[in-house]
């Protein structure tokens, strides 16, 4: 059955639509302030759904036990001016500011429409008779040189949109809405409309979606107002991890804005754990809910063993580990473990040890086997739980609303309504089949750039190879999962490196001295997101592990002669 | 805007024939099977040494055609157009940027009337080109198609060819994020082409908001008349974006549909970049489809 929380794409959806299953993070509450805003993030990541969260619909529409707090919060009236693939490909072939303008000037009158239609009780509803209706278009049809309109707002926005149609074939050069400065034509429209609502102090939101598809020269509108700014209006921006702009901009030494001072971030690659869970569980729940199902913890459905969770290690595998691996076990003796009786280790051992190699075990366990003490990789995993469960579930799909809605519609056609569960075989289908169509969206990226190199999905799985070696070869509790951009690393990698920022195929490991909005790779690190981590042969731990430099990775070459894995298609040699 | 199934008849001549001179061996089968006494434009893509381009350019230069680049065919079309002449144009092996830039030539000159011919693959060929690796590119075939530019609030449908190769559809679905997908799968009398497509585009087939809708690969007029009905209505709700992937008959009726719609769709094309593109051999099936298209 097909659910409109199976929609998925926030583009899809109207604020409506996506209210009825927004699970506010700490993000959201942030973006409720009256400030320039960046929300960065890659595709799917919600920023999409925040930004709708601002509307007026989104908020009448909200029926969480923070909606009635919200919508007193929110004073400002927000702008939603969407863009998308389709869009970036054809606005940069005409006159971009032009179809700025008209986009924003669209959208501008779409919302007073909202405002003016909506019912009475919702969000920053207002009336306006028709006569003062009639005033206000003939004042922003010559503001912005439409010539006569007749009629209300829907008439208007025709014209606008009449004249968007037509613009390839117009010189717009002598128009005013070609003007340099289009945020200058907005800013004294929404002073009329509130003039006509008797709201003269009412404050406005532009939000702009995926400013990362927008050209240079829009860019520059916007970084121009978040840095001069007007008090009656607020920029709140979502993109890509990488902005290209910023570093046009810094290299030809131009004012950039500052962050912190300038503008807000909220970042949603790299959340913390709470915010996963919340995400994750709260967009279960939603997925029950419009599925007319009975509520059913994750951890259940997922059939996450009690055993385990009580327990911080699985003794068995560590067992089993012990015996089979030999630098494992001379890797405990090095640190002072007694082979023949691990159960009773001091705390401060155990979690150097043990506790701390535990995921990896689980990891190496599925997909090996030993043979005289060396590992040796399996044909085909002995288990899915390093990827199973409601803890791998959350890291695998990383908080990103698209995967999860994607992964539990998935799940949830082979709910088991007898036992209430999930079980680990379909849990794992469902996984690699997001993780496919996520991989068949990086084969197909555009190279906005145009720069010659490796593509993204080459990239990816030339370090997840690499990566997978390290970590399924002899045991290191260290073995690295991350990897860090150094100045040897070719430019050619460049582009790869930002679409797989954009679209999340590679994710961003901040730290505190890392900048709000990356603007250059050089001894930045990385990691390749957990949800290409389940596709088969390519398996990566879910961990951070240490880091290793991309030319490091890219200079391994592996040479037959010196492979450190072999195949084992024994499967019974366990 | 007219399009008429005729009979691929040999014996027709015309006064201009423009055909592509790659590395298909399909590329020259409609010429050989039908030599012209007038004008013979190849277009040339210069892969010496690369499975038949050698023997298709040695052929064409033996039997008096003339090797050009894309923008004298072209310009050669428009010129033929003006004079009233008979034209006849061979898609079988040319890129589909080719394709766009001889419909915009022809949807821009006054009383085009021009026979298309396709000769369909074989199926073994097929099955093979689109079980290569590539790298993928995705983006407008050309400026002509970009589309009409529209409020980016209104949802975005995807009209997609369904073809052999996999990930293209699946992948353009998941850049592009449309509200609804009309996939187009083609009806031929080897179902081994249906049962292939259908299995390779499993994940995209299945989905709800997906609906799929066959063409007989075998005849441009019944295809372009339900592509154009199409486009005129998902155009009232959607901005409209066409990827006429599968066989190269779907792409051009796509782009003469979207010549002469309004508003005009954009006209995608995914599939091998540039760099990426691994060289495999198309044979043909044996026969020869043609269209004449009346394009006033």
């Amino acid at each position: 059955m097909f659910n409109q929380i199976d929609a998925l794409n926030a583009k899809r959806m109207t604020s409506t639509q996506i209210a009825e299953a927004f699970v506010p993070t700490s993000g959201f509450e942030k973006l409720q302030n009256f400030d320039h805003v960046y929300v960065v993030g890659p595709r799917g990541s919600g920023k999409t759904t925040l930004l709708k969260m601002l509307t007026s619909e989104g908020l009448s529409a909200w029926t969480h036990r923070d909606a009635a707090r919200t919508r007193e919060k929110v004073q400002f009236s927000s702008v939603f001016l969407p863009a998308d693939e389709l869009w970036a490909s054809q606005v940069s072939e005409v006159d971009t500011r032009s179809a700025f303008t008209l986009q924003m000037m669209i959208a501008s009158v779409e919302t007073m429409i909202s405002r003016t239609t909506s019912s009475p009780s919702d969000h920053l509803h207002v009336d306006i008779a028709r006569s003062d209706e009639g005033q206000l278009v003939k004042f922003l049809s010559e503001l912005w040189g439409l010539g006569e309109v007749l009629g209300g707002f829907r008439s208007l926005r025709l014209k606008l949109e009449l004249l968007l149609a037509h613009l390839p074939r117009t010189d717009m050069a002598d128009h005013v809405l070609s003007s340099p400065d289009p945020l200058s034509l907005l800013l004294p429209a929404l002073r009329a409309f509130n003039q006509a609502a008797n709201e003269s102090l009412r404050t406005w939101a532009l939000l702009l979606d995926e400013m990362e598809l927008a050209p240079s020269e829009v860019h520059q509108i916007v970084m121009n107002f978040v840095r001069g700014g007007s008090g009656m209006l607020a920029l709140k921006i979502s993109m890509s991890p990488f902005d290209r702009y910023m570093d046009f901009y810094g290299r030809d030494s131009q004012v950039i804005p500052a962050p912190g001072h300038d503008y807000q971030t909220i970042n949603l690659a790299g959340q913390d754990s709470r915010d996963l869970r919340r995400i994750t569980f709260g967009l279960w729940n939603a997925s029950l809910r419009s599925r007319n199902l009975r509520f059913l913890r994750l951890q259940d459905a997922l059939n996450d063993h009690e055993q385990s969770r009580r327990q911080p290690y699985d003794r068995d595998i560590v067992a089993r580990m012990i015996r089979a691996d030999e630098d494992f076990a001379r890797w405990l003796v090095d640190r002072g473990v007694d082979l023949e009786d691990t159960r009773d280790l001091p705390y401060y051992l155990s979690s150097a040890t043990i506790r701390k190699a535990s995921p990896l075990l689980v990891y190496r366990d599925a997909l090996l086997n030993f043979r005289d003490g060396k590992p040796v990789m399996r044909s085909r995993k002995k288990s899915f739980e390093p990827f199973t469960g409601s803890d791998a579930v959350v890291r695998i799909l990383e908080g990103n609303p698209r995967w999860i809605k994607s992964a539990f519609g998935l799940m949830l056609e082979y709910f088991d309504d007898n036992l209430g569960t999930i079980s680990r075989g379909f849990q794992m289908t469902a996984l690699k089949e997001v993780a496919s169509r996520f991989e068949s969206l990086l084969r197909v990226l555009p190279n906005r750039q145009q720069l010659a190199g490796v593509s993204t999905l080459e990239l990816v799985d030339n370090v997840t190879r690499y990566l997978r070696d390290r970590n399924l070869g002899a045991f290191s509790a260290d073995a690295p999962n991350s990897f860090t951009v150094d100045r040897q690393s070719s430019p050619q990698f460049n582009s790869a490196l930002m679409l797989g920022l954009y679209s999340g195929a590679i994710v961003h490991v901040r730290d505190r001295k890392s900048p709000s909005v990356l603007s250059s790779f050089a001894n930045e690190r990385f990691r390749i997101t957990h949800l290409l981590s389940v596709r088969d042969g390519k398996e990566l731990p879910l961990r951070l592990g240490k880091d290793v430099s991309l030319s490091t990775i890219l200079a391994h070459k592996r040479r037959p002669d010196r492979q450190q894995l072999v195949f084992d298609w024994n499967q019974n040699a366990d | 805007m007219r399009i008429d199934d005729v009979e691929f008849d040999r014996y027709n001549q015309y006064d201009l024939t423009v055909l592509a001179c790659g590395y298909e061996t399909r590329a020259t089968y409609a010429i050989r099977s039908a030599p012209q006494s007038g004008a013979v434009l190849a277009i040339d893509y210069n892969c010496p040494g690369l499975i038949s381009y050698d023997s298709n350019r040695a052929w064409l230069l033996d039997n008096g055609s003339a090797l050009v680049d894309e923008e004298i065919a072209v310009d050669s079309i428009s010129a033929a157009i003006a004079s009233d002449r008979s034209i006849r144009v061979d898609i079988s092996s040319m890129k589909r940027s080719t394709i766009a830039n001889l419909v915009e030539a022809c949807a821009r000159s006054k009383g085009a009337r021009v026979e298309f011919v396709y000769t369909p693959a074989m199926y073994e060929s097929s099955l093979e080109a689109a079980s290569a690796e590539h790298t993928l590119s995705a983006g407008p075939v050309s400026r002509y198609f970009l589309g009409e530019l529209r409020p980016s609030s209104i949802s975005l449908g995807l009209i997609a060819g369904l073809g052999l190769e996999p990930h293209r559809i699946l992948g353009l679905s998941e850049l592009l994020e449309p509200s609804k997908v009309w996939a187009l799968q083609a009806q031929s009398d080897d179902l081994r082409f249906r049962d292939r497509v259908l299995e390779v585009n499993d994940a995209v087939v299945g989905r709800p908001d997906v609906s799929v809708l066959p063409y007989d690969i075998r005849s441009m007029a019944s295809t372009y008349l339900a592509l154009e009905s199409l486009v005129f209505g998902a155009s009232r709700k959607y901005r409209v974006v066409i990827a006429p992937s599968g066989p190269k008959m779907l792409a051009l009726v796509a782009m003469i549909a979207a010549a002469r719609s309004d508003p005009a769709p954009a006209v995608w094309r995914v599939g091998p970049s540039e760099a990426g593109a691994v060289p495999v051999d198309v044979t043909p099936a044996g026969d020869v489809v043609a269209a004449m298209v009346d394009f006033d």
